[in-house]
This record gives structure tokens, sequence and C-alpha cells, in this order.
């Protein structure tokens, strides 16, 4: 990928850190101010099972994976659809059963806006732009394809679009 | 202060009277890693040496250089390198740490005091005009060495994690997220800049950067706990060490 002009970016090159990058890296391992998507990102990063997600989404829905995937992550699927499954979420948060519960619900309410906004360009929410990137990206980071695929597009959705 | 290197400390050893296990002071995360590494016997001694090499030996030489009046016992390198030599091998020094209930960096400056304590004595029985104990003392009590070691422990600890989410990456097939994420949170590059090179959108690039991102938020916690820092006060040693930088 790289030639000679490229920056260095071996570990080896990294060893005699400045005080400025230090501190950059140090403020990058701070947690924040939590947010409410932080127990399922949380969740999500020690799953090592790759259909964690895909199972949450089941539990909120009682719809199969394979159900799930044409409505949330192709153009094929319903607006409509995708608003009854975050209408779903916020009943289920509100009757607030148990944590797991609570994490199918946090991923069925994300999974639902970032396919609004990437097969139908629609925002469902009145979060901030500014707050909905930064937890999809999140959740990009965290899931596999096809779930991954439909957040990056969801993000890029909301940048062009403003 | 207690001497690790002491058989009995009396800092706190809380082996209860009745002669039952003692209390653990640590998140069982860091526990858990130093009771496997200990339980494995002279790899897993030699692991943990390796360990506290890559991260004390250069905070401990500042720390070592902050100590006003005492330069003539020698370069720091040497005084670590022999305080090191020294100390690690002795099969219950990590023990009696564990046992011990305070941070690993803390146990390890209270060692090199009581090493420059031996090396004061010993060069005043050769005659070796030198400093003396209470010359020690006031240097430990000033507080600028402490700046200094924090300092170098924040510098170590933050290239550490580089260094380990590094070859995680390259085990996992993640060379590329690992570029993307080098270049733009250490380089500074934009992801528009540069994903072309990539064939990915910038969206894409971030979102490979993140999955690196968090994998060294967890190993920079993970030392930490390494060190002894309970798993409530990572978020304010993380701050602390940050201001250390300021200093």
């Amino acid at each position: 990928m790289h030639d000679d002009d490229n920056p260095k970016t071996e570990a080896g090159d990294l060893t005699e850190l400045s005080s400025e990058v230090t501190t950059r890296f140090l403020k990058m391992s701070l947690d924040g101010p939590k947010k409410p998507i932080d127990s399922l990102l949380d969740r999500l990063r020690d799953a090592p099972e790759k259909e964690f997600f895909a199972g949450l989404l089941e539990q909120a829905t009682g719809r199969t994976a394979a159900e799930l995937q044409p409505i949330l992550c192709t153009k094929d699927g319903e607006l409509n659809d995708v608003l009854g499954f975050k209408n779903q979420s916020v009943e289920l948060f509100r009757q607030y059963k148990d944590l797991q519960s609570h994490l199918s619900a946090t991923a069925i309410y994300f999974s639902a806006i970032a396919s609004a906004l990437a097969n139908h360009g629609k925002k469902i929410t009145s979060q901030s732009n500014e707050e909905l990137e930064a937890a999809i990206l999140d959740l990009a980071a965290t899931v596999d394809p096809p779930w991954a695929d439909m957040f990056i597009n969801a993000v890029e959705q909301l940048r062009s679009h403003g | 202060m207690s001497d690790p290197s002491n058989a009995s400390n009396e800092t706190g050893n809380d082996s209860d009277s009745d002669g039952s296990e003692p209390k653990q002071h640590f998140p069982e995360t860091q526990v858990t890693w130093i009771r496997e590494r200990l339980g494995e016997g002279a790899s897993g001694q030699s692991q943990i040496k390796e360990h506290v090499m890559r991260l004390y030996y250069r905070p401990l030489q500042y720390y070592f250089l902050g100590l006003k009046g005492l330069r003539n016992l020698g370069e720091p390198e040497d005084i670590v390198g022999g305080y090191f030599a020294d100390r690690l091998s002795r099969d219950d020094f990590f023990d009696k740490w564990r046992l011990s209930g305070i941070k690993l960096r803390r146990w390890l400056m209270n060692g090199l005091h009581f090493f420059l304590k031996e090396r004061i004595r010993a060069e005043n029985r050769n005659r070796v005009r030198g400093p003396d104990v209470e010359q020690l003392q006031i240097a430990i009590d000033t507080p600028d060495p402490d700046e200094g070691f924090d300092r170098e422990f924040a510098h170590s600890i933050v290239a550490e994690a580089l260094q380990q989410v590094y070859k995680d990456c390259l085990t996992r097939g993640l060379k590329d997220h690992w570029d993307i994420f080098v270049r733009h949170h250490y380089h500074g590059e934009s992801y528009k800049d540069f994903s072309h090179e990539y064939n990915i959108q910038p969206v894409r690039a971030s979102v490979m950067s993140r999955t690196v991102r968090d994998r060294f938020r967890t190993a920079i916690r993970n030392l930490l706990a390494q060190d002894g820092v309970k798993p409530g006060e990572i978020e304010s040693e993380i701050k602390t060490l940050m201001e250390s930088m300021a200093n």
C-alpha cells in the first residue's frame, strides 16, 4: 500500500512520542460522558460471536436475521416497516425488562434510524447529526457486514444531506 | 514506606491472622494476568520482567535523575539496570507486590529507594565520597521526581499500547486499519485526503480507524489495570497522566 513517500506507520516508528502526541492518545482513551448507546457498544466489543448483533435484532422484532436484512439493509425494504421497528424499540425502552431487552431495543432503534437514512434518505430522529454520526460510526466499527455497510451508507447520507 | 525486597513488608500485606488466604486489593483482570504469569514459572516471570522493563525502565531513570544530589552514584541507566537485575530476579518480588495493595510503579519506586540506600551504604563502607542516606530522604521528599516519573510513564504506556495494538492488527489481518488509524490520529491526515489510496470512502476509513481506536483504548486500560489501578479509578488516572504532560 505504501511507498517511501508515505508517512511512517510501523509501531517501531512511534516509540519516541512528543508530549502533544502522548496527550492526544491519552485523551482518546477517556470514556467521556456516558451515552445511551455505550452499553450496547461495550457488549458488542466483548461479544466473540459474530451473530450477536443479529440476535439482538431478532429478539427485538421477532423476525429472523434473514428476514430483517432485505428490510433494513437494502432499498427494497419498506420505509413503513423501518418506522415500525423504530416505534417497537421505543415501546421496548418504555417497558424495560432487563439489560438484554434494553440492548435489543437500542440495536433495533439505531438500525432503523440508520436504515431510513441509508436506504430512503430520511432522518427519522430529532437527534443532532453530530450525535447520530458518532453513534452510527461506533456501531459500524463493531458489527460485521451487511449491518456495517448499512451503517456506513447511513453516515454518508447524513453527511451529504447535512 | 515498605521495602519490596524485604521478606515481610508492612504495607498492604493483608494476610489474615488465622492464616487464611490474603485479601486481594487489585481488580480481577490485573490479578488474573499476574496470577497466570506467576503460575507459568520461569517463562511467566520472564514475561513479567519484560513487561516491567518496557514500561518502567525509562520512567525510573527519569525518577532517579530527579533525585537531587545523587547523580554521583552512577548513570541512570546503570542504576536502574542494576536495580532491576538485583530485584526482578528475586522469586517473590512480584508475589509481594501483588499482596501490597499499591500500584506497581509506586512499588518499583519504593524498591529503588531501598536499592539506592544499599548503594549509598556500600559506597560509604568502601570510603567512597558520596551522598549520605539523609540526602536520599531529602531527595525523595521533593515532588519533582514523581512528576518526571509520571510524564515518562505516560509516554511509556501510550507507546506500549500502540505496540500491542500494532501486533494485534497484524495478527488479525488489519494492517490497513492500523495504517489509517496512524495516518489520521498520529500524522493528522484527513480521511478524505488519503482514503482513495485504499479504494474506500472517507466514512469507511473513519470506521476502520475507530476499530483500532477501540483496541487502543482497551490496551491502555489493561496496562493501567496491570499497574494496579482499580477499574473505577482508571478514568481519573488517565486524566492525572494527561496533567503530568502539561508540567
